[in-house]
């Protein structure tokens, strides 16, 4: 089997239990309490942009979007450019008006400010003030958030030692540079010590190690119970960090859970062999089907009942298994799968293209 | 909003008042105004720089003449403070100011700045108070700190002090509060530091040119009223046509809607003058002539500062040896008199000019006139006077006289003075009358007799009718700059960061 037929065949294995129709997805958008009480709500969420001040038609960013947050939950949202997930993050934070529907944070609607007492935010592409210093960034933010000075003073501190920042506090935020200054907006949504925290794109601009360490701090709030909505294009980071996630498309959610629910397993089997031997092909013959000899390891589509005959059949032939998985669909395979039904469900006339060739991913 | 969250967005505007350029020029500004009251003294002798290291007479300095009034350091400083508080603050400062403060709201409006700043749990309408105000606020201690600096400066090296100048700080704030309030709603509706800047500066200059000519007009048609009431054939008796009224109700409804910055000059004054009080020593309500200072070594005969000068004069004697020495004596007449012209009567005013001659003429007729009698025009800050000066035989010797004569309205003012030779002759004595008839001040206040901004001036007060009344000017400004911060709430509240 080539390439191009295997690729679209994992893709026919994963959009199987994925697919849904427009009653479904609907069915599907309203989650119960996950994890403790609900603290984010939003039902039939719609937001209009008209195109001009004069014009009665518009853009719908977010269209029928209901959505529970459990409190304690690290909540991904997903979805390519346009989607509606930044918009939907500022109607919760008031920061956009004028949407139907309803949505309460905290059990209250956004237009009251009591509801961002306890938010913490960071915008995508955010931009601090360049006047202050970063410690005065987190004086005023925290000031701004309710919080006595006392309180705040208490916090900046350790806040700047988790984002490795307290070299660089007193300067000012202009001379920071993208990745540092991301990590001061990180500590300034942090300040008031939330109970949620809204975080678009956190690792954008940051180096390998400033995205490792936000993870570190993803898990420590979750750890403390804070519970968080995260917006990435880095699937792998939402895979790592997130218990559930939402993915959007056209202002739509076309499909939420859990990343176990999200990323299904293929059918595949991986085996991790000690030595490969010269004849694997001639071991595996009428047993599955789909082999990927990938060095001292291989993949092959199997049923359980052939799982058993292929380890047979290898410690027959007197090689040494290391280890044996099943492969699971990566994230960025579903999201991907799910635009492209999505797209290909809404105009059929288009002509889609094929998606990406899959990345091996093994769980 | 609790007062942590208040406290934090001052000391943030702090923060972007203080990295800001146009600020740092400003501070200099200031620096540059209060400096020369500490480094000049200016006395009645002269102006000492520097501590003592240049010493200058007012003849160095190019102020000559006989009629050297006595407290030109007083004139020469209050110059100072209205060229301080009317051209150079008033105008060029509140330019600066705006240039300082303009960047507020829109910076804070920017994608990215916005969406960090309003998804705090504090009101939109609250942030952009906070920003309006804090820029008030800078510009008002600045204020406060150049009029104070200046007052202080002036107190400790030239002993002058006017408390009323210390009001000048507070209509600078409130000019400033009115522009900066247009500056905001502009920087709310198209989120541009540059167009808030510029918009506002034009803003600030076309509003002030719109005031200046609808005083015009307004003294125009006044003048033009009391000259065709006076029988000029020269002025039209017509009322305008539609379109120009039409055009001034326009006028006049921009000029009430506007916010009165121009007046805020004239408010100072008004308000000096609330706190400095009257400072001259007789007022003749009825023709409106004050007299300003005493004569040297001379005693009024009588007391009070109101009075009648039609019924009895103001008279000031020196006695020497129970003889009266000197002199001066101020009466009012009027100067209306009818004339027939063919089957007409006209209305006509006696001029100063006239008097004058129809007096020098009266006086060939008296024998103790020794010698011609002169006759000088004096045209000064109380306008044209007419004076004629002779000498007169007397038992104890040839006195100097004097008489002047002042039109101002419907009257004519008559100062007679008279002085022994004797008395002249002593020190100090040269220049009694003279620098007493520089003190004559008639209120002139007809649209006819002033130009237009001194009309208005005088129009304008905290009693006068709605459209040159002081609370109304206030009152109406403020109403203007409320409702351009209502228009930015009200924009603010439907943009989508």
């Amino acid at each position: 089997m080539d390439a191009a037929g295997k690729s679209a065949r994992s893709f026919a294995i994963l959009r199987a239990p994925l697919l849904c129709n427009e009653h479904q997805s609907r069915a599907m958008n309203s989650f119960g309490p996950m994890n403790g009480d609900t603290i984010l709500s939003v039902r039939d969420l719609r937001k209009v942009y008209r195109k001009g001040m004069f014009s009665k038609g518009g853009v719908a960013a977010i269209d029928g979007v209901s959505l529970d947050v459990g409190r304690g939950t690290v909540f991904g949202l997903l979805g390519p450019n346009g989607a509606g997930k930044t918009t939907l993050i500022k109607c919760l934070l008031h920061l956009v008006r004028g949407f139907e529907g309803e949505a309460h944070l905290f059990g209250l609607p956004p237009s009251d400010p009591q509801s961002r007492l306890k938010v913490g935010y960071l915008p995508e592409a955010h931009r601090l003030p360049g006047h202050l210093t970063g410690r005065q960034v987190l004086e005023l933010f925290g000031a701004l958030a309710g919080s006595a000075p006392d309180d705040v003073k208490k916090r900046v501190g350790p806040l700047l030692e988790r984002v490795d920042m307290t070299g660089a506090a007193d300067r000012k935020v202009r001379e920071y540079s993208k990745g540092m200054q991301q990590r001061i907006g990180l500590a300034q949504a942090l300040v008031n010590d939330p109970e949620l925290v809204f975080l678009d794109e956190p690792t954008d601009g940051v180096d390998p190690i400033g995205r490792a360490a936000i993870r570190e701090m993803v898990t420590e709030l979750k750890r403390r119970g804070v519970t968080l909505f995260i917006n990435s294009h880095l699937l792998m980071e939402v895979e790592m960090i997130c218990d559930r996630v939402v993915i959007m498309h056209k202002g739509r959610i076309i499909r939420q859970g859990t990343i176990d629910e999200l990323t299904p397993r293929t059918g595949a089997v991986r085996f991790e062999l000690r030595a490969p031997p010269q004849n694997l092909s001639e071991i595996a013959s009428g047993i599955g089907t789909g082999l990927r000899i990938d060095g001292s390891s291989f993949s092959i589509h199997v049923t359980p009942t052939e799982l058993d005959r292929m380890i047979d059949r290898l410690r027959a032939a007197g090689v040494s298994i290391e280890g044996i998985s099943q492969r699971r669909a990566t994230l960025e395979e579903s999201f991907i799968g799910l635009v492209h039904d999505e797209d290909r469900d809404r105009s059929t006339a288009r002509t889609v293209p094929p998606p990406a060739k899959s990345k091996e991913e093994w769980r | 909003m609790n007062a942590h969250t208040t406290l934090a967005l001052v000391k943030d505007a702090f923060y972007q008042v203080l990295d800001n350029m146009v600020f740092r020029l400003l501070v200099i500004l200031s620096i540059v105004m209060i400096a020369p009251a500490f480094l000049m003294a200016i006395k009645p002798e002269g102006i000492d720089v520097l501590f003592g290291t240049w010493k200058f007479t007012y003849a160095d300095l190019g102020v000559r003449g006989k009629t050297l009034p006595p407290d030109i350091h007083v004139h020469i400083i209050q110059a100072m403070q209205a060229a301080f508080t009317e051209q150079v603050a008033g105008g060029l400062g509140i330019m600066i100011c705006l240039a300082a403060t303009a960047f507020f709201v829109p910076r804070m409006l920017e994608k990215g700045e916005a969406d960090t700043l309003f998804s705090k749990p504090v009101g939109r309408f609250v942030l952009l108070l906070s920003r309006y105000t804090t820029g008030v606020l800078f510009v008002g201690v600045l204020a406060f700190v150049m009029v104070i600096g200046i007052h202080v400066g002036l107190l400790l090296r030239s002993g002058y002090s006017d408390p009323g100048f210390l009001w000048s700080a507070l209509t600078l704030v409130y000019v400033f509060a009115l522009v900066h309030a247009f500056s905001t709603v502009v920087g709310v509706l198209t989120r541009s530091s540059v167009a808030a800047l510029l918009v506002a500066i034009l803003f600030f200059g076309c509003n002030a040119c719109a005031q200046k000519y609808w005083v015009v007009k307004e003294h125009s048609q006044e003048k033009d009223r009391l000259q065709a009431a006076a029988g000029d054939d020269t002025v039209s008796n017509k009322e305008p046509n539609a379109w120009v009224q039409g055009i001034f109700l326009v006028w006049d409804g921009i000029h009430f809607v506007l916010p009165k910055t121009r007046d805020a000059d004239v408010l100072t004054r008004k308000l000096r003058l609330v706190v400095a009080g009257d400072s001259s020593v007789v007022e003749d309500t009825t023709g409106t002539l004050t007299i300003e200072h005493d004569p040297k070594d001379l005693r009024r005969a009588g007391t009070g500062r109101i009075v009648d000068l039609a019924a009895a004069p103001a008279t000031w004697t020196a006695e020497e040896h129970g003889d009266v020495a000197s002199r001066i004596a101020v009466t009012r007449r009027s100067r209306v008199f009818e004339r027939a012209a063919g089957d007409k009567v006209r209305t006509r005013r006696l001029s100063a000019g006239t008097a004058a001659g129809d007096f020098m003429k009266s006086l060939d007729q008296q024998p103790e006139v020794d010698g011609r009698p002169t006759r000088m025009r004096m045209v000064g800050d109380a306008g044209a006077r007419e004076t004629v000066k002779w000498a007169e035989k007397r038992a104890n010797g040839v006195f100097s006289r004097e008489r002047a004569f002042l039109a101002t309205g419907d009257w004519m003012y008559e100062i007679d003075l008279e002085a022994s030779p004797a008395w002249l002759a002593e020190p100090g004595h040269e220049d009694v009358l003279t620098d007493f008839l520089e003190g004559l001040k008639p209120q002139r206040d007809t649209a006819i007799d002033l130009d237009a901004d001194d009309w208005y001036e005088r129009r304008f007060g905290w009693t006068a009718p709605l459209r040159y009344n002081a609370f109304f000017s206030i009152g109406s400004s403020i109403l203007f700059a409320v409702a351009m911060l209502l228009i930015a709430r009200w924009r603010l509240s439907r943009i989508d960061f």
